[in-house]
């Protein structure tokens, strides 16, 4: 565990620095007078502190090997994840919400969850039409349009 | 207006066909939360907040109070029959309730566990309408140093009795902090820490953060290790106790209550602190201890009361002094806040109708759960083998639209990305979420108590020790950031908010 509280540490040390970096940038006023850049400095030198004592009490942490992944992790599975969401992030204006929502629900499920096609298809296509009546119909809260919005 | 027509009037607001609608929901998502194991209280209310926008106020938090004390009684269940809590509060039932289901006697297991629960809860709800009025009353006393002492320590007690390291939680709270001061200064207008992205000038949005840390970052760490295991009676049957469990459970379940309750209170009293500090006391003094962890009905009893007073006894901190006690009550603190409603101490004042009305929403919230849990256990038992591959992709597409409709911004869902992967590295490095939401949230209040606390003094910090009442706060935050140092921190406690 030392190690990663060390890493841990460092980074919480080195984020702590350009948060005060950026701090000084703004306006920091004074005790009397704080300005913009005020709170954030605070916030950001009690982070160092925090973090200096992290990596105090790393010292103290059990030199145990601890795996960053459990043995069968499912590594793959977390990357896709990610990766889905991101392109969830990126096609979901251009695509429309129906058409985005079918692809990420087809590719989690069959690629993450490890569905069948069939099956990844028919939650695909039963989740996105589902959702898209209760937002629009009865919460009249507006998504995306796209081609497939077009039908209704 | 006086007492009863205050409960008269919660009453009155609970009867709108509406809100006995949205709390059914509420207790009936909770329960099945609460029964799911991977699925728990948190990112469900997170990923829900988005149909609370579009709620009346009252009938949202009904619904979201619903959700977190539902989530309590399910919770057992799978303890219970599946020896995993469904809920990391019900740890201390897994012990006992899950060898009682393996001896045939799963029946009073969850029978006794549904009617402590409803015991415990009534009280809780019944001690929360006395206690919280008055105490919101003393806290309208309090100036922006008084606010600002109050904040510090509310961060240092939920990082004390935290499972993992205080200093990594204060840090994470600290981080809060400065997350909650990105976009425009409400004191001078300036952006801050916006790195030339307009969509931040209105600082990160509540939603994309709490979903990404506690949505997408828990179903991330749920897909590493899939649940196995192996459930007990498929057919649940004598769900009533005896005479004789009863005459063995009722102080159990008592002494729980009033464990639950106390430690509710605290901010950062969780319900996994309470319902081992009942499990031990229980055990320490009973006739035979031996008998605890072979199935000891005792060992049900306490801790489910204790869990569900404990649930009861979280909102009045919230409610009245607006302070999260833990990461479920920040995304409650958080869904008031989206509804234009501020915690605190005038809370109670300036919306009679939503504090009274909650609170009566918990009786009946609390009959619906007994029904619920009871009659309907069969179906519940069902839920159970929904395997995790069906509900991963339904939970993160619910997040992923909960932070997009907010403001229906494409932005939101790449902060809930970062935040999903930030919210699975803080796992993987033993930091607690809870802290880094609770400074998020109270960041605003911390700052301007701070800055006026600073003009008031003329830029002195002795003002926070020159006014008794800040004092007092700031030297019991002091003794508990220092008791771990000394190596006095209890290694038992535990904080409910993951």
């Amino acid at each position: 565990m030392r190690k990663y509280d060390i890493v841990s540490g460092l980074f919480l040390l080195a984020l702590s620095l350009a948060i005060c970096a950026g701090s000084l940038r703004l306006n920091v006023g004074t005790l009397t007078a704080p300005s913009s850049g005020f709170f954030p400095l605070v916030t950001g030198l009690v982070l160092g502190i925090f973090s200096i004592l992290i990596l105090i009490e790393s010292r103290k942490s059990g030199k145990d090997i601890v795996r960053f992944w459990a043995s069968d992790a499912n590594k793959k599975g977390i990357y896709l994840t990610f990766l889905f969401i991101l392109v969830y992030a990126l096609l979901l204006e251009p695509l429309g919400f129906i058409g985005t929502t079918i692809l990420f629900f087809f590719l989690v499920s069959r690629f993450v969850s490890g569905h069948r096609w069939a099956t990844a298809v028919f939650f695909a296509l039963v989740t996105s039409f589902s959702t898209y009546f209760v937002f629009t119909i009865l919460l009249h809260a507006p998504l995306p349009p796209g081609f497939l919005e077009g039908i209704f | 207006m006086d007492f009863w027509s205050n409960i008269a009037m919660g009453f009155s607001v609970v009867a709108v066909p509406l809100n006995i609608i949205f709390c059914f929901l509420g207790v009936l998502l909770g329960t099945l939360i609460g029964v799911l194991p991977g699925l728990g209280p948190g990112p469900t209310i997170s990923l829900l907040l988005p149909l609370t926008y579009h709620l009346d106020p009252v009938t949202s938090i009904i619904m979201v109070a619903g959700i977190y004390y539902g989530a309590k009684y399910g919770g057992s269940t799978t303890s219970i029959l599946l020896n995993i809590p469904g809920e990391v509060d019900s740890v201390a039932t897994c012990l006992d309730g899950y060898q009682m289901a393996r001896q045939g006697r799963a029946g009073p297991a969850l029978g006794i566990s549904a009617f402590g629960s409803f015991i415990a809860g009534t009280f809780a709800t019944l001690a929360l309408m006395f206690v919280a009025p008055p105490l919101a009353s003393f806290a309208l006393r309090f100036g922006p140093p008084e606010i600002f002492s109050l904040m510090v320590l509310a961060m240092v007690l939920i990082t004390f009795v935290s499972s993992g390291s205080q200093v990594k939680g204060l840090a994470m709270a600290s981080l809060g902090l400065f997350l909650g001061s990105i976009g425009l200064d409400i004191f001078t207008n300036v952006d801050r820490f916006v790195l030339g992205f307009n969509f931040l000038l209105d600082g990160l949005g509540i939603v994309p953060v709490i979903v990404g840390l506690f949505g997408v970052g828990e179903v991330i760490s749920n897909l590493e290790v899939q649940f196995r295991s192996e459930i007990y009676q498929k057919r649940v049957s004598n769900l009533l106790p005896s005479l004789k469990d009863w005459k063995d459970s009722i102080r159990p379940i008592i002494r729980g209550t009033l464990i639950g309750f106390f430690v509710g209170m605290v901010p950062g009293g969780g319900g996994i602190a309470s319902t081992f500090a009942s499990y031990t006391i229980e055990k320490r003094i009973s006739k035979h201890p031996e008998k605890f962890g072979k199935g000891a009905i005792e060992g049900v009893a306490g801790p489910e009361a204790a869990n569900n007073a404990c649930s009861g006894a979280n909102f009045i901190p919230l409610l009245t002094l607006g302070i999260p006690t833990n990461g479920i009550m920040a995304i409650i603190f958080a869904s008031l806040l989206i509804n234009g409603l501020q915690p605190g101490p005038m809370l109670i004042k300036n919306q009679p109708n939503l504090f009274w009305g909650v609170i009566a929403s918990m009786y009946l919230g609390n009959v619906m759960l007994v029904i619920l849990n009871l009659p309907l256990i069969s179906i519940w038992v069902r839920f159970l083998t929904i395997p995790y591959s069906v509900l991963a992709p339904l939970v993160l597409f619910f997040c992923l639209l909960g932070a997009y409709t907010l403001k229906n911004a494409v932005p939101d869902l790449i902060i809930t990305l970062i935040f999903g992967i930030f919210g699975f590295l803080m796992r993987k490095f033993r930091y607690e979420a809870a802290p880094l939401i609770m400074g998020f949230v109270i960041s605003e209040l911390v700052e301007g108590a701070f800055i006026r606390s600073l003009l008031m003094s003329g830029g002195s910090f002795s003002i926070f020790f020159r006014r008794p009442i800040s004092c007092v706060l700031m030297i019991i935050a002091a003794i508990l950031f220092l008791l771990p140092f000394l190596g006095r921190k209890p290694k038992t406690l535990g904080s409910s908010d993951e």
